[in-house]
């Protein structure tokens, strides 16, 4: 059953909503609201939210939109320096070298100042004590504000753990960002505001699968991650909390027809979060029938089931089709 | 209490305005609930009775049972998902969710109404002097579910004076929408005559 009508909606007043929240990106884009010479962060918010919007629906019904909609909000997010553009681009770009592509952004660059960020704090708690023996702290470089944010380091993190390339050049920083992600295990995050711990076990198992090793580094500690490279029975296991939330989610909206049936249910039509992830563990090489036949077997409510089905056959569909020239850089 | 800028969009398809009832609620009618203008007249008694949580909570939660009866009127003030864009990354424009509800997502006119309106720093169902924040999660927690559609709700009725102009859009039937046109209002009070500052003398 195509997802169009497993959540029970009107394909007309999707594609009319999906091109409606584009038109409005377009003329969000036409009257561009400055600030010392340059376009203002709530600005490329605006505009990539309606894109995202766009897209969202799209992807009940065509891909190939819907890919090409979200790029367009990568590229308001990257101007914004937002990492959450760079977890979108790495998911959901059908550039033929996703890893070239992260290798040229500034993705290294800000995982670079966020880990030195972090060094120079640890330091500056050193100094601290220092200063009680009658010395002065220093004060640590100052850092983009967007990548002062736990989630916004998270998405920075998956982006780069996606493909292997990357993951393996950057496993260094990459080990000192999980370990310093840990404490944060409860924050809310994402379309369904799931616990970050839900996304940093994506983290941990990308990073185990990428580089092979299950260490985990902080500055004092080494931490050894029992587990190993996550099989198929893993991979579901992990992916059934944001697959539950979004089916309670949509379930839930479902039941205010008016919202729902018009398309303005405060519900994400598709979690690019929960399709995203799944996009990154395709890449490990799993078998999209494996994957879903797991997920029937564990009774997945039909709208996860979709959802994971339409993510899973992504990959492989796109690694078919030519590359294009689609670019977020 | 602080002024809040809103923006509110009206159908103008087949149920909703035209352009004539556009420019009459601009410069003398100004914006009524659906209440109001479904019986034609209301009484003070009437409004105290209609003034309750009960009716806010439908109206924010179930809007199709009381959409003909409600006095409450729905505005856009545009809304930083959860409170931070850059932990949720979502910023919903005032004007984008106005312009979804006044064309139905592109799918005939509609008319945008830029206005201001007192809104109370706790929740107030009853008062009628100032509008609720119900997107506000730190005042209106229960209903952080709709909290996107970043709703500030007014009571009864916006005078004209402070309507400050409304803008006519077109849709297609396609998803396309399209400014048309604009107009003012001349009896237009600017909210800034309110401002909290007094200067010296």
């Amino acid at each position: 059953m195509a997802i169009i009508e497993t959540l029970g909606l009107d394909k007309e007043t999707v594609v009319r909503i999906s091109l409606f929240h584009e038109h409005v990106a377009r003329h969000l884009i036409e009257i561009p609201q400055i600030d010392d010479g340059r376009p203002q962060v709530q600005w490329h918010l605006r505009v990539a939210t309606s894109y995202l919007k766009a897209a969202r629906t799209a992807f009940l019904y065509d891909f190939e939109r819907a890919e090409r909609l979200v790029i367009r909000a990568v590229n308001h997010f990257l101007e914004a320096e937002i990492p959450f553009g760079l977890f979108l681009a790495s998911a959901y770009t059908k550039h033929r070298s996703p890893s070239e592509l992260l290798f040229r952004s500034d993705a290294g660059m800000w995982l670079g100042k966020i880990v030195n960020h972090m060094r120079e704090l640890e330091q500056i708690g050193k100094e601290e004590t220092r200063k009680m023996e009658g010395r002065d702290p220093s004060t640590p470089s100052p850092i983009p504000f967007p990548l002062q944010y736990q989630v916004q380091r998270l998405y920075l993190g998956l982006a780069m753990a996606g493909y292997r390339e990357v993951c393996t050049e950057y496993a260094q920083d990459l080990r000192i960002l999980l370990a310093h992600l840990l404490p944060y295990g409860a924050l809310p995050i994402g379309p369904q505001s799931l616990p970050l711990d839900v996304y940093l076990a994506w983290l941990r198992i990308l990073l185990v699968n990428h580089t092979g090793s299950a260490e985990v580094q902080s500055y004092t500690d080494t931490i050894m991650i029992e587990e190993g490279p996550a099989e198929a029975e893993e991979v579901i296991r992990r992916l059934e909390p944001m697959a539950l939330a979004y089916a309670r989610n949509v379930t839930t909206a479902r039941s205010n027809s008016y919202l729902w049936k018009s398309l303005r249910a405060p519900v994400d039509l598709i979690d690019l979060d929960y399709c995203g992830i799944t996009n990154f563990v395709m890449r490990m090489g799993f078998e999209p029938g494996v994957i879903q036949k797991l997920a029937m077997q564990r009774d997945w409510p039909m709208e996860a089931r979709s959802v994971l089905d339409l993510a899973t056959d992504w990959v492989p569909r796109r690694d078919q089709e030519p590359g294009n020239t689609l670019d977020f850089s | 209490m602080y002024v809040q800028w809103c923006v509110k969009g009206i159908s103008g398809g087949v149920d909703g305005i035209n352009d004539s009832d556009a420019q009459d609620m601009l410069w003398r009618g100004g914006i009524q609930c659906s209440w109001w203008r479904r019986v034609g007249k209301i009484t003070p008694l009437g409004i105290r009775q209609k003034l309750t949580q009960a009716n806010l909570s439908l109206h924010v939660n179930n809007y199709a049972v009381i959409r003909h009866d409600t006095p409450f009127i729905s505005l856009a003030a545009g809304c930083m998902e959860r409170d931070s864009g850059l932990q949720t990354n979502h910023l919903h424009g005032a004007l984008e969710t106005a312009l979804d509800f006044a064309t139905d997502g592109g799918l005939h006119n509609g008319y945008i109404f830029y206005c201001w309106t007192i809104v109370g720093l706790h929740r107030a169902a009853g008062v009628e002097g100032v509008s609720e924040r119900v997107g506000e999660l730190n005042v209106y927690r229960s209903y952080s579910a709709y909290q996107t559609e970043g709703e500030v709700t007014a009571k009864v009725y916006i005078p004209c004076n402070q309507i400050e102009r409304f803008e006519k859009w077109s849709g297609d039937g396609k998803g396309l929408v399209s400014f048309v046109s604009g107009c003012s209002n001349p009896g237009f009070d600017p909210p800034e005559q309110l401002s909290n500052i007094r200067s010296h003398f």
